[in-house]
């Protein structure tokens, strides 16, 4: 004896065929997303190969003003061509040697700023006596500017900003060497010393002639 | 069993929302891909920056240690400059006063007149010669103050000396001051490079970044004196740099050719009175070579050689010890001092005095009060006309120095009757107050050539430096992760903070010549050996030999590159 005499088992036969287009349905709209993602892992991933790169770079350009100021105009297309051959478009690099990002903000605030940035214009004026004005700290910033693309998806498209990648490295300039600093300089202070004596002995020739004329000139008693 | 199986084909045959279950899995795998990511890159980039830091951070240590190598080399150099300059100075007065006098130029005067007594060529050479002798005459006044001034300088205790002693004590505070300067910046270039001091004593508070304090064990001089890496040297090590092979030696330093040939410029000088340029861009041999040469042939020495046998005669005795040119020598003084210019004491040879005279009412010279000037009837001159004859004098010293006399004189006249009798006689007193302006006497001293008894000693390496001259950085920075699934309020900062440690190290070295007369000290990063961990801050160099040790072994334990 059957409960519903009547039912029948087409119209759920095709149920279960709906079911199979649901699973469809479900995977064509989770699979785009599940492809962007593995983008976003290789977007993220490049992102971070960017950063690195930047970073090396930034100290490989510093490290190379740091060692000969010199090169300044040589090591930008150096970095380039090392690091950023076909994606010189998306390079900037700059020279913030002697930039100091903490003075100018810490300064006004605490007293350690203060500090800091006294002792800094005191190691810098050393510095600037010995070296014939080269920098204290060689710096050099590489930005990365990426195109936001998920794949072959532009998402600039849809407003989305480019994505920069910023490195700075900063390194002191490498040492003082008889080549490249005028260390005589020093040796100036010397010929001042002796120019200055030059002089003082001529003021007191002039003073010993131009000494008051006695009255009258006695023998000692 | 056979229901968990039924249920399990059930599940299977079911497939209704089945895809979604998967994508979901499959969508929180990648997730998870995603962060690991993200966290492994920030972690690898922080580690690479932390990296650099300290590369950078021990670099720039170091090559301000170079640099105060570099800084006491400069001092080193100048002291031998210092000490040409006396040679040479000393041996330029000495030539001039020898060889370009008004003796010498007397005696070629002599000679020339005398040559006019020759027959037919005689008057021609005479002449020739005198006009010779009257460029002599004056280069001896040209050149004259300078010999003296340059005599000033070099002598004992002279500025040339003192100077000396000063680049010394200059080198003493460099080799404090740059182990310092280097702990601070390379802390400070830590901190450019986004990373901290592993030892942080900033008041962490808001805004404050600055000055942190890095673990840079450099070699901070300890009760020593000297910086382990330096060694106080001795007047030698000038004189080997100066006179010696050991540097550039004396003949460089004491030709000024400079601003003629452009050789020589070892001190880029420029003496105003020595540019006579004729005959060829001259030395001081070739000023004297050139005079006397052509004024003074066979019969004085050629001062060029004179100038070089005293430059060798005072280098050798300088830097020898000897004192066979020691000799006092006579030099004239002028004084304003009251005991200076006593005849009884020097020789004066010209004196200034300022005399005031007065008549005064006294009738007693002896009990006579010389300051009193109210005493004073009238401002007059002592009689001089004969009328009045001096009968008595009187001195009264009033004050030392500067030095003021009171001369009291008593002048009588006498009245006499038509028959020549004397019937009176009239007294009149003078008061002299003289007061001394200066006096010039000459005087025998002792100008001596050999250094102050307290030679200026240089720094130099010590036998050892080596083991000093590497540093070892420590840095510190917050790498944890930047995203994490577990932590809610992660903000998208840090979210597990973790710091990791970074250590470098770097030597300071000099690619050419090791020595502290060589300006070429320079810095590099080096193999990290933990052995080459110096632990010697400050005077931990004199903990006792166990415990530093054991502070030594445990620093090879903790840092791992």
């Amino acid at each position: 004896m059957r409960l519903f005499p009547n039912f029948r088992i087409a119209p759920l036969k095709g149920l279960v065929k709906e079911s199979r287009g649901q699973s469809s349905v479900e995977f064509a709209v989770g699979a785009p997303v599940l492809i962007f993602m593995i983008f976003a892992i290789l977007y993220v991933n490049d992102f971070y190969i960017a950063k690195e790169k930047t970073l090396v770079s930034a100290r490989y350009g510093s490290w190379k003003l740091a060692r000969d100021a010199n090169l300044s105009g040589d090591v930008k297309p150096d970095i380039l061509q090392h690091y950023f051959e076909g994606a010189e478009g998306n390079i900037e690099i700059q020279d913030v040697s002697d930039t100091n990002p903490f003075n100018a903000e810490n300064a006004n605030t605490n007293i350690t700023g203060l500090l800091s940035s006294g002792v800094d214009s005191v190691v810098e004026f050393i510095n600037k006596v010995f070296t014939d004005g080269g920098h204290l700290r060689y710096g050099i910033r590489v930005t990365y500017s990426g195109q936001p693309k998920l794949g072959p998806f532009d998402l600039a498209k849809i407003g989305v900003d480019p994505i920069h990648v910023s490195s700075a490295h900063y390194v002191d300039g490498n040492s003082w060497d008889g080549d490249n600093t005028d260390v005589h300089e020093v040796m100036g202070l010397l010929w001042e010393t002796v120019k200055g004596a030059f002089q003082a002995l001529n003021d007191e020739d002039v003073n010993e002639e131009g000494g008051e004329a006695d009255l009258e000139d006695a023998e000692l008693p | 069993m056979r229901r968990f199986f039924k249920l399990s084909r059930d599940v299977h045959n079911d497939r209704g929302g089945q895809a979604m279950i998967v994508i979901a899995i499959v969508m929180f795998t990648i997730v998870c891909f995603l962060v690991f990511t993200v966290n492994v890159g920030h972690r690898i980039t922080g580690k690479v920056e932390l990296q650099n830091a300290a590369d950078a951070s021990v670099q720039s240590g170091a090559i301000w240690n170079a640099r105060g190598l570099n800084m006491i080399s400069i001092l080193n150099v100048g002291m031998t400059e210092c000490l040409a300059l006396v040679i040479m100075f000393r041996a330029f007065h000495k030539t001039w006063q020898t060889t370009l006098n008004k003796v010498v130029i007397a005696c070629n005067r002599a000679a020339a007149n005398a040559c006019s007594a020759i027959p037919i060529v005689g008057p021609a050479i005479a002449s020739a010669w005198n006009a010779l002798i009257t460029i002599a005459e004056f280069a001896e006044r040209a050149i004259g103050p300078a010999a003296k001034a340059m005599n000033r300088l070099a002598k004992k205790n002279g500025a040339l000396w003192k100077l000396m002693d000063t680049l010394e004590t200059m080198e003493r505070g460099i080799q404090y001051a740059a182990p310092v300067i280097a702990l601070y910046e390379s802390d400070r270039i830590a901190a450019f490079n986004n990373a901290d001091g592993v030892i942080d004593f900033s008041l962490k508070g808001e805004n404050v970044e600055a000055f942190h304090a890095i673990l840079l064990p450099l070699p901070i001089p300890d009760g020593s004196g000297t910086a382990p890496m330096i060694k106080e040297g001795s007047f030698d090590d000038i004189c080997e740099h100066t006179v010696g092979d050991g540097g550039h030696g004396y003949e460089e330093y004491l030709k000024w050719k400079a601003w003629f040939s452009g050789q020589y410029n070892a001190l880029g000088m420029d003496i105003p009175m020595m540019h006579i340029d004729f005959l060829g861009g001259p030395s001081i041999q070739d000023i004297f070579a050139t005079i006397y040469g052509t004024v003074c042939i066979g019969i004085i020495p050629n001062p060029g050689i004179v100038y070089k046998v005293y430059v060798k005669v005072f280098a050798d005795s300088i830097c020898g010890g000897s004192t066979s040119f020691d000799a006092p020598e006579t030099v004239e003084r002028n004084t304003t001092s009251c005991s200076e210019c006593d005849p009884g004491k020097h020789d004066i040879t010209d004196k200034k005095w300022l005399r005031e005279t007065c008549e005064i009412n006294s009738s007693n010279l002896k009990a006579y009060n010389c300051d009193k000037s109210n005493a004073c009837i009238s401002n007059a001159k002592s009689p001089s006309d004969g009328a009045y004859e001096k009968v008595k004098t009187v001195t009264h010293v009033m004050s030392e120095d500067p030095c003021k006399k009171c001369i009291l004189k008593k002048w009588e006249k006498e009245i006499r009757n038509a028959e020549g009798e004397v019937v009176d006689i009239k007294k009149k007193y003078y008061k002299t107050v003289k007061t001394l302006r200066w006096c010039k006497y000459k005087e025998k001293v002792d100008e001596g050539i050999t250094p102050p008894s307290k030679k200026p000693k240089p720094l130099m390496l010590a036998d050892d430096w080596q083991d000093y001259a590497k540093y070892t950085v420590v840095v510190k920075k917050d790498v944890g992760d930047r995203v994490s699934i577990v932590s809610a309020d992660s903000g998208g900062h840090n979210a597990i903070s973790g710091f990791a440690l970074a250590t470098a190290q770097a030597e300071v070295y000099n690619p050419t010549e090791a020595h502290l007369f060589n300006q070429d000290w320079q810095a590099n990063l080096k193999p990290w050996k933990a052995g080459d961990v110096n632990l010697g801050i400050g005077g931990l160099n004199d903990l006792p030999s166990v415990i530093q040790k054991a502070v030594n072994e445990g620093a090879k334990e903790v840092i791992v590159h």
